[in-house]
């Protein structure tokens, strides 16, 4: 549509990337179940042999597997993968990015919904998002080169699909799918059937497809993103109103905001957490437990990549995309103990969870707690 | 609605935000870097090829669908001296574009 803002890669720009993901999904599956075949059949057994109780840990692991040169070809692979995503994503980024921009502008003149948008000039983005190329995203969330710069938010949402299906963590959604706010809104009636919100907040919205999610989903309830990338919030924007769905966008850090305690009664958010760093999702935690409101639900999807759960050859190749595939603080995350973290917030102890979810291949961990009525 | 006009006086002024430091974009894993190049260059390779044969095959469904061409039209083409042309620019700019990095490792 011409005056639309959404990722529209042409007939080639759309065949390299279903390639990319195909090989990704490749690279991910059969490549790695044959390293870890490798790893637990063969490297492990000589290695216990040679030198019993020698694979303590990640590191021991890490070194077993340095030089073999299938793992040199699965690193190799990956990281290829990686700037093979992103070249092809930025084609059609920088192909479409005038009309994008021109619909933008179109929108920002000839509102088509009450949905509004909110940017900040006097927030200051912090670390990690200011100094690290989170999934090493060329420029991260927040470069800008020209006014109403959309690039990062084209080039972020041109990969969501591609980059969650190719790890099993997909819903098997396309383009602009909200297949995971739909499935977090599901599970949010699941640990509130009672809860009908009138108002919801999802932290780190990035480009705000699965936003979109929550309005369908609770169409009596005011829904508001936000997050502190401004080329992000402004293409959620332009999508929200494409798709005629109204969401208010605000730029803010999810850790500080401006809202007034009690605002909301649900707060959500999809693979935020393990973006950022151990100190800030206290931050997170703590804003959110101010925010909701008594009889609220705080509810939130991760990756499902806690030690306690992963083998050790799955704790080598997880902590191979932290050190070199943009995944900076993915063990960090794992690491901590959510439901002890979200009790140290505010929340009652005994209405936390952290539980997983299966879908399908997929599985996905949900942490959260409600406020009681009292509270 | 608040789209800060600040934008417009950021463009002439150079002060847009800069995002972060670049990462590593070539990074390498096995004892020979040149190994990295080659492995790489080659699923490139299969990356184009299967777009290729992806749009090849959209064209020749295109075209016998809608009565175009006959099925061995293709065979009968002669290029002109400016269709040529572009050809062997796309072609030298594959080359570069497989060879280069390779060289570059090489010194």
């Amino acid at each position: 549509m011409p005056n639309s803002v959404g990722f529209a890669p042409n007939h080639d720009e759309a065949a390299r990337q279903a390639f990319v993901g195909g090989l990704k999904g490749y690279i991910n599956f059969a490549l790695e179940g044959q390293l870890q075949r490798l790893f637990d059949e063969q490297l492990v057994p000589e290695q216990e042999a040679k030198a019993p109780g020698s694979l303590a840990s990640r590191a021991d692991g890490e070194a077993l597997l340095a030089d073999n040169p299938l793992y040199n070809l699965w690193e190799t692979l990956t990281f290829h993968s990686q700037n093979q995503m992103w070249d092809s994503v930025a084609d059609t980024a920088d192909r479409t990015m005038d009309k994008q921009i021109a619909a933008f502008e179109d929108i920002l003149a000839n509102p088509r919904t009450d949905g509004t948008l909110k940017l900040q000039d006097s927030l200051v983005v912090k670390a990690p998002i200011a100094t690290t190329e989170i999934h090493r995203q060329p420029g991260g969330y927040w470069r800008e080169t020209r006014p109403h710069d959309l690039a990062a938010g084209l080039n972020y949402a041109g990969t969501v699909d591609l980059y969650r299906n190719a790890k099993g963590m997909g819903t098997g959604g396309k383009v602009g799918s909200d297949s995971l706010g739909q499935l977090l809104a599901g599970v949010a009636k699941k640990y509130a059937p009672d809860l009908e919100p009138k108002a919801i907040l999802d932290l780190g919205c990035g480009t705000g497809e699965q936003t979109l999610a929550y309005k369908r989903v609770f169409p009596a309830a005011r829904v508001t993103g936000i997050d502190c990338a401004r080329p992000l919030l402004r293409y959620a924007h332009g999508y929200a109103q494409s798709e005629g769905v109204a969401i208010d966008f605000a730029e803010m850090d999810a850790g500080q905001t401006d809202f007034a305690d009690g605002s909301f009664d649900l707060i959500v958010s999809i693979i935020m957490f393990h973006e950022t760093t151990q100190a800030q999702v206290r931050d997170i935690l703590r804003e959110s437990w101010r925010l909701i409101r008594p009889g609220g639900l705080a509810l939130h999807l991760d990756v499902p990549y806690q030690p306690s759960r992963m083998p050790l050859f799955k704790q080598v190749t997880n902590h191979w995309q932290v050190r070199n595939n943009g995944e900076p603080f993915w063990t960090g995350f794992a690491e901590m103990d959510m439901k002890d973290e979200l009790a140290t917030a505010g929340f009652d102890p005994g209405a936390t969870f952290a539980n997983y979810e299966a879908v399908g291949p997929a599985t996905f961990y949900f942490f959260g707690g409600r406020k009681g009525v009292s509270e | 609605m608040s789209e800060p006009t600040s934008d417009a006086d950021k463009a002439t002024s150079g002060e847009f935000p800069a995002g972060p430091k670049p990462g590593p974009r070539n990074t390498t894993f096995f004892d020979d870097p040149v190994k990295d190049g080659l492995i790489r260059a080659v699923v490139t390779l299969g990356t184009e090829l299967s777009v290729t044969r992806d749009r090849m095959r959209s064209l020749e469904l295109l075209l016998r669908d809608s009565g175009i061409i006959s099925a061995d039209a293709i065979d009968q083409l002669v290029l002109d001296s400016e269709e040529e042309q572009a050809r062997v620019a796309d072609r030298q700019r594959l080359i570069k574009d497989l060879i280069g990095p390779l060289a570059a490792r090489l010194g």
